[in-house]
């Protein structure tokens, strides 16, 4: 089970032997998501009901008061907010590259900690810096506030400081630049992110610093091949996993930098959501991939339910999977770990194939008007695709935020002792976890309202795209959708309501 | 986000409970081959509650408490108790750490409500 797919091949092969040789020895498992564990109480029942009820009746409240209003987010309104000065001393070059320098830095210090240091995952920064301050961190600030990653990225900071040195010396660019093809599209992202998944949630040793390391490691050396073959710019913008998904929860975010062709740049505060509707509709490989982040995100949860847990033992009773999993055993393949990997796939390619089959009823006898010659399923796919987002986006800040303020709170202890041998650099090493710091009160209503307004605003959205695709039978022909999202939302409070089992 | 923490604040404020008084529960816990009765029990107390968990066992096993960071060792003959009080709110597994890297598993949950 590759965690790092390279695009390429043979440049590669040292790094895969890397990640390889990381996966091969196996160690304790312990199913469950990234780093630290969630100790939140279930959603009462009445709670998630009233959720499931808000969700269905807000949904009509919407449609209803779009019936008068056709167009409502063709032009969205925004705000430059580096017109005014106090915003200027706080986001200008200086900051950003202070920033990046202090995230490269601590992209080293966590790389050298996760080879060199403690083994154990709570004494050693790199599994709470990689899977709580990184993963679950950056992705609520790209999502709440802007595209914090684009800026901080380290191997792209690393990478422009090798391509100055390399141009310092001998005056050529550190890039072969060839040409990124068109058929490969975010398809390197889909399987790096896929990948990635597999290793928050079901990879055994995502916790064991030195393999972690390894792991961070290969992907970066795969990550600056990319950026040698094909230049720093396009393999960003095209194929590096990370930047592709932060880049999505961004376009849910309130702040939009552009930098015009003159130089000037521009921080724009837009409305929630706002960013995920665009002009043209995404290709079909970056469908896939957003497809790919929600599917793993309601994977995350839905691992921990008593349903998965009902999975695991039916494979384990049933005779002919039994058998068929024991023979995977005897290759070294231990049967839960192969249950739950099929499950993850199934998982992709069941979202994928319903959200395709929901776009072809919206089309349902749609061909033969007039001016929709060109609305194919796919077409209709890449153009919607990006208004589930919110949900996902909503899910994913419930799900994690107790986690992000209780695991989040080892940053304390682990600033003194990044490696975990002794040091006290700040007088923090001592520091213990407060795991009462988030009331099961703010926890479940909290959740509740977050993932109920996501899903306004992505039906607000979706409403935004059926217009500009249907015109007057936007209506209509947007009922599959929000049907859709319905169900999207109800199953992400339900699985919050669930208790978490494994 | 506003909205949302504003909900939940309300929600605090109306659903805080008023006085309660702490209850001493006490669970008797005996374990077959690694496991209860009843796989996957669930105990629930209220925050604020004693609880003393009394495990017995018919062959040796290290049982940890998350959350509460509690360990015990239990073996034929030499019950073991985890006596502590519900501070902290939640839902915790209670797990059999195994020797030589074997999965930690569960026996049973407890849930602590506000």
């Amino acid at each position: 089970m590759p965690v790092i797919l390279p695009p390429a091949r043979r440049a590669f092969h040292a790094a895969r032997v890397l990640v390889a040789s990381a996966l091969l020895a196996r160690a304790p498992a312990a199913m469950a998501h990234g780093f630290g564990q969630r100790f939140d109480l279930p959603l009462p029942l009445w709670l998630w009901l009233t959720g499931a009820g808000a969700t269905i009746v807000v949904t009509f409240l919407l449609i209803a008061v779009f019936v008068r209003e056709s167009h409502p987010l063709q032009r969205y309104p925004r705000f430059d907010l580096l017109r005014w000065p106090p915003a200027r001393w706080v986001v200008n070059r200086g900051m950003a590259a202070f920033l990046r320098i202090v995230a490269a830095l601590l992209f080293v210090v966590t790389l050298l900690a996760g080879l060199l240091g403690n083994p154990d995952p709570y004494s050693n920064l790199i599994t709470t810096m990689v899977w709580v301050v990184w993963w679950v961190g950056v992705a609520f600030f790209c999502a709440l506030i802007g595209d914090l990653w684009s800026v901080i990225n380290p191997w792209s900071t690393l990478f422009a400081a090798a391509e100055r040195a390399f141009a310092a010396m001998s005056g050529r660019r550190l890039s072969l630049a060839l040409r990124y093809p068109g058929w490969l599209g975010a398809w390197p992202a889909v399987l790096v992110f896929l990948g990635f998944a597999w290793a928050e949630l079901i990879w055994p040793e995502k916790n064991v610093p030195d393999r972690l390391a390894a792991v961070l490691l290969g992907y970066s050396i795969c990550t600056w091949l990319g950026m040698f073959v094909f230049g720093r710019e396009a393999w960003l913008r095209h194929a590096e996993a990370f930047t592709l998904a932060f880049g999505v929860l961004s376009r849910f975010a309130p702040l939009e930098f552009v930098e015009r062709a003159d130089g000037t740049p521009s921080l724009y505060l837009r409305p929630f959501g706002a960013g995920l509707v665009s002009e043209r509709p995404v290709s079909w490989s970056f469908m896939v991939f957003v497809i790919l982040m929600l599917a793993t995100v309601t994977f995350d949860g839905f691992q921990e339910t008593a349903l998965m847990q009902r999975i695991d033992t039916f494979t384990q009773t049933s005779h002919v999977v039994a058998s068929a999993l024991f023979d995977l055993s005897e290759l070294g393949l231990e049967e839960s770990l192969v249950t739950h990997t099929l499950t993850l796939v199934a998982f992709v390619i069941a979202f994928v194939a319903i959200f395709w089959i929901v776009n072809g009823i919206s089309l349902r006898g749609a061909r033969a008007r007039a001016g929709e010659a060109r609305a194919s399923t796919h077409f209709v796919a890449c153009s919607f695709v990006l208004t589930l987002v919110p949900i996902a986006v909503a899910y994913h800040l419930s799900h994690y935020f107790s986690l992000l303020l209780t695991a989040g709170q080892f940053v304390i202890p682990l600033a003194s002792d990044p490696f975990g041998w002794g040091w006290n650099l700040f007088g923090t090493a001592g520091y213990k976890v407060n795991l009462a710091i988030v009331s099961p009160y703010v926890f479940w209503y909290s959740a509740v309202a977050i993932i109920v307004l996501g899903h306004v605003v992505a039906v607000f959205l979706a409403h935004g795209v059926a217009v500009r695709l249907f015109g007057r039978q936007a209506l209509v022909r947007e009922v599959p959708m929000v049907v859709l999202m319905v169900g999207y939302t109800c199953l992400s409070l339900w699985i919050l309501a669930q208790p978490i089992v494994g | 986000m506003c909205r949302a923490f504003a909900a939940a604040l309300v929600g605090v404020a109306i659903l805080a409970p008023a006085a309660y008084a702490a209850e001493h529960k006490v669970l008797a816990l005996p374990l077959v081959n690694g496991a209860l009765h009843d796989p996957g029990q669930t105990v629930r107390v209220k925050q604020g509650d004693e609880v003393e968990l009394r495990w017995s066992s018919d062959r040796p096993l290290a049982l940890h408490l998350h959350g509460y960071d509690i360990e015990s060792r239990v073996a034929p003959g030499k019950p073991a108790v985890m006596s502590f009080k519900a501070t902290i709110p939640g839902r915790f597994p209670v797990e059999v750490h195994g020797q030589h890297g074997a999965a930690h598993r569960a026996v049973m949950y407890l849930e602590v409500y506000p």
